[in-house]
């Protein structure tokens, strides 16, 4: 038992009973702004539940977690989860649609780790897990499904709700749904996963690298071979995430953040002695967790395990560190908006994420808060995994939890401040 | 013309000397009789939450224990203070008492804290949800951790046999498991963005809480995964169900339901049958429907506990000329029919509101303010004390 009777306490100034109206309002102020501060306020945040949620249920709590995502040619993003069972679903942005519908399910207790699209707009997704039961499947949207409809002696009422593209009309009278086939394939490498893939349209090949060993590879899809193959890094530290730039140049990661590059005309991998930037005394720890690339100005951004996110010149071969944008580590995500920002995602597992941006033109570097929506449910975004852009200038992210929503975020206007602004009147003052 | 509020027949215990705390948010019957509470303080920053005991025969409070000092987190050290017992107060059968620590109590010289916006604060930050297990009798804690890094843990309930604790974290709205024996931690995983503010156990003790649209969550402790009921909570009708979460949940003395109230405005009495998965609804708490909204306090009601006459008892603000204030009322569960026994007055005012309540070994209920400083109890004794109705133990927050 404790005696509190002679304990001297602190005081709290707003129970001083002689405080005045004016600062009575300002702690009343300071407490409204202060409840607000946190979470993302700039621009526009909404979430959609992994389902229509007016007809069916959504995908199950423990299987939502969305771990890949992919915006096609069409505007429509599809996406992976992981868990007990992983679902493949889409988003239709179009707004008689606005939802997410469940395509199926891609495998039990397995992450659908990377997305692809081709040209045409056919979806190849690969998985991870630890159980070995890994493989590559392809999605035919009922676009491309369209083409193989036999209609040869038939009549139009006789195939009339055949549907000829993925859809979801939920807002008319005769709601309908349709969605393609998912195919398995085959499991390209033995014993282990596909950590992420990158796809060039123009030559249809994808790369990839496996997740356990980390070998590169060159994926011929039509006809499911492999045409090169080569580790990537000799004690096999590198990191999970691909970029490809304008050229077709593939670039990764190896051992300390170190930066490689397949150029696909000369079918040959090598490293550019450029390392991404860390902390000091951690390089032997880093990684480059995703990469984000800015065609406007064929600069390749990259996130880092240590937070920091750095720019990459290819032409230039120039790597630069623009700063840790939050005092979290793992730059989980980042994806690039049309203006020349790039908008990103970090924060350390099991915490409290933060989005963030930087803007090539004034080169502001800043947090923006946590992800908080309010439609379509009301939802706090802690656990981020990957993100795309969509073809309005939305940055789509997925949630990663037991219950997982899809986020979008639509960019404020961007301001007409560019850093050269002063520098030019820095050269004017010289 | 509204009338008068008539007065409730209660007479207020004071912790007097806590000047600067102004909640209670734990309140539980001890295995002799006596009444453990959690007094906390939300707005003076560095103050810790106590423990206290008070002896309903001689009218006594002991302070038992600082709880920061207790969980070896000094309240004046900058950090997010551990300055709540939450609804996370359980003794178990042979006497001993779990607690745990909850956040938002604000750092010494501040007067308001929330989580995201020092999540990684450097020194503000909450060091994280401290569990302590302490023997009343021989003043003695057992055991001490920060179980539960970065937030504040909101509801608990007590598996005394399974020797675990369920519970939901803030803000992340984790249900966790933890384990007594092997002091280990399990995360079952995210429930949602609104805590529930209360769950309870059944005889197999398996818990029970809601989703932010006060759908029923159970905790299979045997196949260790939460599955839905498909069972709502009863709703206002000019609401969708979001927020209408437990908020208070007493144990019905048939041993097989639960009387249980919802959060924020709109709240509805209900009695939930576990064993039959069924809900029935005994509409708001009391009197008119309060449709403006303005402040989830308007509205609320919590405290409930059953009587030996085996009524259920709890209090609701009501709106007495204007003014949102507290009512004790009382429901019998088979008719449905509630009674307003009268305001909860102090010195002549309207109280603030109240969390939760608890009973002593002579049929007095005791009923815990919330939201004013000092903080006090306020003890009714029912008018029929004689054990008609077997009282079942709380084993939750």
């Amino acid at each position: 038992m404790i005696n509190v009777a002679n304990k001297i306490w602190p005081a709290c100034p707003l129970k001083d009973k002689n405080l005045n109206k004016e600062q009575i309002l300002q702690f009343l102020k300071i407490r409204a702004e202060y409840e607000k501060s946190a979470f993302v306020s700039e621009g526009h945040v909404e979430t959609r539940i992994l389902g229509p949620k007016e007809f069916a249920r959504p995908i199950p709590a423990g299987e939502c977690a969305i771990s890949s995502l992919v915006c096609l040619k069409n505007g429509k993003v599809y996406g992976g989860t992981s868990g007990k069972n992983a679902h493949l679903f889409f988003y239709d942005p179009s707004p008689d649609a606005d939802t997410v519908a469940e395509i199926g399910v891609v495998g039990q207790n397995v992450k659908v780790s990377s997305l692809v699209a081709d040209a045409r707009g056919m979806v190849y997704g690969a998985t991870d897990s630890p159980d070995k039961n890994n493989f590559l499947f392809r999605y035919k949207s009922c676009e491309i499904l369209a083409d193989e409809v036999e209609v040869e002696g038939k009549t139009v009422r006789e195939i009339f709700d055949v549907g000829v593209e993925d859809q979801i009309f939920h807002s008319i009278v005769d709601p309908c749904h349709s969605a393609g086939k998912i195919e398995k394939l085959t499991a390209l490498f033995e014993g282990e996963g596909i950590a992420t893939m990158v796809m060039d349209e123009g030559r249809n090949v994808i790369y990839g690298l496996t997740s356990r060993t980390g070998v590169f590879f060159v994926l011929d899809p039509d006809k499911m071979k492999i045409t090169f193959q080569q580790t990537v890094d000799s004690i096999g530290k590198f990191s999970k995430a691909l970029a490809i730039d304008k050229s077709g140049a593939v670039y990764g990661a190896g051992g300390k953040g170190g930066i490689f590059r397949y150029l696909p005309d000369q079918g040959r991998l090598e490293k550019l002695n450029i390392y991404a930037p860390c902390l000091r005394g951690r390089e032997m720890y880093n990684e480059v967790q995703c990469w984000a690339y800015d065609g406007g100005a064929n600069l390749l951004y990259g996130g880092t395990v240590d937070g920091v996110l750095f720019a990459f010149d290819p032409d230039l071969r120039k790597m630069v560190a623009l700063g840790k944008p939050l005092d979290q580590s793992n730059i989980r995500t980042l994806a690039p908006a049309t203006d020349g920002r790039i908008y990103g995602v970090g924060g350390e597992r099991g915490g409290c994420c933060h989005m963030f941006v930087f803007d090539r033109h004034s080169r502001e570097l800043k947090d923006l808060g946590v992800l908080l929506a309010r439609v379509e449910c009301p939802w706090y975004g802690y656990e981020i995994e990957c993100s795309v852009t969509g073809h309005d200038g939305r940055i789509y992210f997925g949630e990663s939890d037991r219950i997982s929503n899809l986020f979008m975020y639509f960019p404020a206007p961007r301001g007409n401040f560019r850093w050269s602004e002063i520098e030019n009147k820095n050269q004017d003052v010289k | 013309m509204t009338m008068p509020c008539k007065p409730a027949a209660v007479t207020p215990v004071v912790f007097r000397e806590l000047p600067e705390h102004e909640t209670i948010w734990s309140m539980t019957s001890g295995i002799k009789g006596e009444i453990y509470v959690g007094i906390c303080c939300e707005m003076t920053g560095g103050v810790s939450a106590y423990l206290a005991r008070l002896n309903p025969d001689s009218g006594k409070t002991d302070y038992l224990l600082e709880v920061a000092t207790a969980l070896g987190v000094p309240a004046e050290n900058g950090q997010a203070t551990h300055a709540k017992v939450h609804f996370c107060l359980m003794q178990d059968d042979d006497g001993l008492i779990y607690a745990a620590t909850h956040c938002t109590g604000a750092p010494l010289n501040d007067f308001i804290w929330r989580p995201w916006n020092c999540w990684t604060h450097p020194q503000k930050h909450f060091s994280g949800s401290g569990i302590l297990i302490y023997d009343p009798y021989k003043d003695n804690v057992l055991f001490s951790d920060i179980f539960l890094p970065r937030e504040g843990s909101r509801c608990m309930a007590l598996a005394s046999k399974r020797k675990k604790i369920y519970g939901i974290s803030y803000p992340r709205d984790h249900f966790f498991i933890y384990d007594i024996a092997k002091k280990e931690l399990k995360d079952a995983g995210r429930i949602g963005s609104i805590n529930p503010e209360c769950m309870f156990i059944d005889a197999q003790e398996n818990a029970y809480t809601t989703d932010d649209y006060g759908n029923i969550l159970k905790y299979d402790a045997d196949r260790e995964e939460i599955v839905e009921l498909g069972v709502q909570l009863p709703h206002a009708p000019f609401r969708d169900g979001f927020h209408n979460v437990f908020y208070d949940i007493a144990p019905c003395p048939d041993g097989e339901s639960v009387m249980g109230v919802t959060w924020t405005f709109g709240d509805r009495l209900f009695r939930y049958d576990y064993k039959k998965n069924k809900i029935y609804d005994y509409g708001n708490a009391y009197g008119k429907e309060e449709e403006e909204w303005f402040h989830i306090i308007n509205t609320h009601t919590a405290g409930l506990i059953f009587g030996r006459d085996g009524l259920c008892y709890y209090c609701s603000n009501l709106i007495d000329n204007g003014k949102s204030t507290p009512h004790l009322i009382r429901v019998n569960v088979e008719t449905g029919q509630k009674e307003d026994l009268g305001a909860i007055l102090y010195q002549g005012r309207p109280t603030d509101h109240f969390s939760r309540a608890a009973n002593d070994a002579n049929g007095n209920l005791y009923f815990a303010e919330t939201g004013a400083c000092p903080t006090k109890l306020f003890k009714y004794t029912p008018e029929n004390k004689s054990k008609l109705h077997k009282n079942i133990r709380r084993y939750w927050g």
